[in-house]
């Protein structure tokens, strides 16, 4: 992936910048005054544009940014009364250390993904605060409005307003609920990138290298958060086959038509990496058996020399934490490669009669592919009939055309 | 003419054999096969709840306030006997933080 491009690398050294610098401010200024930490590093980085287009880039352009956020707060808090007894004793002798930028970007990644904020706020929240985005790109990227996004964010600022959310790393006992939550929110976050069709590549690889970047640092301040590991893992397969899943004209390919050369091998690898790592405590959760599934996908030379046999065991194991029927489907069609065919098919058809799957046009595609691989040209038939009647989208609508003909 | 030295210093890189990547993945799998077998099901607990002395004493009605009071979760395995179900509860990582009790279900039928 070419992330070499001069623009976009300082536009990620302001961006995360920002995010270090508001979170160690906030440090100082409680959560509640966040506003007031990211207009001072707003200013900040609108000094240091000018300053260095003019070509006087200091030396160490991240410490130059640190120590004049500083002196503006110092500024700031001498016109307001209000904080002179809170911040400015801490401040003034506040050292911006390593250890305290990311000691404060930890305990900002808990505030933002804290469980009393919702989750539309929590993603936004995440991409403002921890990533630095503009509304504007927030807005661009979640598909919706800066209105909306604006929303979002008040929702969330008056929650830190209220003094409900700490701005600390939970420990002991609280942690490991609280590190779920965690989890959820840069899971949604990867997802936002990773799923939405829609928005610009680039922003959207963006989202999913940022929830990688987060998540890594949570890794680091807790290595022996297995789960932690497995989500990671799961994270950098699936992005390594970012490229291939989508074609020139933007509509996704199945799996089965994937280009293999064009999968990131050193994402493969640094993911197989994590997945082997999280062995270290026997627990076995969701974000172990999705890593497990898709590291599966992602050794194997083609689609059918895949080990189904493998997959369909690890759907059979996370159908006790996931019992959506999204789930049912996918088990099925790991079965049907695992060469229990009859089997798969008899199962898949006895959910017909259910909510989920008896309008859904992916339910009948499936169906329709495991009958023409069965030889019942007959049935396949009937059930691309149906596929194309409940089908909302014309990529879709062409693809079954497609598999029709074939 | 001076004399130099060359340090190698190995980066941490990964192995990026496909044999290597396989081996690991095979390590996952018998790993988590493993577990899984075991692995009924397992679920939090929200923190509200009662707790019943008798018929008509609730003792806390939560949040539970004390650490000891709070029953976090529970885990449901299959072992072959006691002995194994405790040597699998050791392996728990939430024994550092919590007590546990292990023991046997009676079935239902």
């Amino acid at each position: 992936m070419n992330h070499s491009n001069t623009n976009q690398l300082a536009e990620h050294f302001f961006r995360h910048n920002y995010a270090k610098i508001v979170a160690v401010l906030v440090r100082y200024f409680g959560l509640d005054q966040v506003e007031i930490a990211e207009d001072i590093v707003q200013d900040t980085l609108v000094e240091a544009m000018e300053k260095w287009s003019l070509g006087n880039i200091p030396q160490n352009p991240g410490g130059w940014l640190m120590d004049v956020a500083k002196k503006k707060t110092i500024n700031r808090l001498k016109r307001d009364q209000l904080f002179q007894s809170r911040v400015i004793p801490n401040l003034s002798q506040a050292s911006f250390s390593p250890e305290v930028e990311t000691d404060s970007t930890l305990r900002m990644i808990f505030a933002c993904c804290h469980p009393s904020l919702p989750d539309e706020s929590q993603v936004a929240l995440a991409l403002k605060t921890l990533c630095g985005l503009s509304i504007t790109e927030i807005a661009h990227a979640l598909l919706t409005n800066e209105a909306t996004i604006n929303k979002r964010l008040y929702r969330a600022k008056q929650k830190f307003r209220s003094g409900s959310i700490p701005f600390d790393i939970p420990t002991d006992g609280e942690l490991p609920n609280r590190l779920d939550n965690v989890f959820t929110t840069l899971y949604l976050l990867f997802n936002e990138g990773y799923y939405s069709l829609h928005a610009e590549k680039m922003i959207r690889i963006d989202l999913c290298f940022e929830a990688i970047r987060l998540l890594k640092e949570v890794v680091v301040a807790f290595p022996s958060s297995s789960k932690a590991k497995a989500l990671l893992a799961l994270m950098l397969l699936n992005i390594a086959r970012f490229e291939s899943r989508i074609d020139s004209n933007r509509t996704l390919v199945v799996l089965a038509e994937q280009n293999r050369a064009a999968w990131d091998q050193s994402l493969v690898a640094e993911g197989i990496d994590y997945l082997y790592q999280s062995m270290e405590e026997n627990q076995l959760s969701q974000y172990h058996l999705q890593a497990g599934i898709v590291a599966e996908h992602c050794l194997a030379k083609d689609f059918r020399s895949t080990n189904w046999a493998s997959i369909y065991r690890q759907y059979t194991l996370l159908e006790m934490l996931d019992d959506s029927m999204t789930l049912q489907l996918n088990k099925a069609i790991a079965r049907f490669y695992a060469n229990e065919k009859e089997e798969a098919l008899a199962g898949l058809l006895s959910l017909k009669s259910n909510p989920f799957m008896n309008e859904n046009a992916l339910y009948y595609i499936t169906l329709a592919v495991f009958c023409s691989e069965l030889g019942q040209k007959e049935q396949a038939a009937h059930f691309f009939e149906t596929a194309l009647k409940y089908s909302k989208s014309d990529t879709e609508k062409e693809l079954i055309r497609k598999k029709m003909s074939g | 003419m001076k004399q130099y030295l060359i340090l190698l210093k190995g980066k941490g890189a990964l192995d990026y054999s496909p044999e290597e990547l396989q081996r690991r993945l095979e390590a996952y799998r018998e790993w988590a096969f493993n577990l899984g077998e075991r692995y009924v099901t397992g679920q939090r607990l929200e923190r509200e709840g009662a707790h019943f002395i008798d018929k008509n004493t609730i003792k806390t009605d939560g949040p539970f306030l004390e650490a000891k009071e709070i029953i976090a979760g529970y885990v449901i395995f299959r072992a072959d006997n006691l002995e194994e179900a405790i040597e699998i509860t050791k392996t728990l990582p939430l024994i550092d933080y919590f007590e546990a009790f292990v023991r046997p279900l009676i079935p239902a039928d």
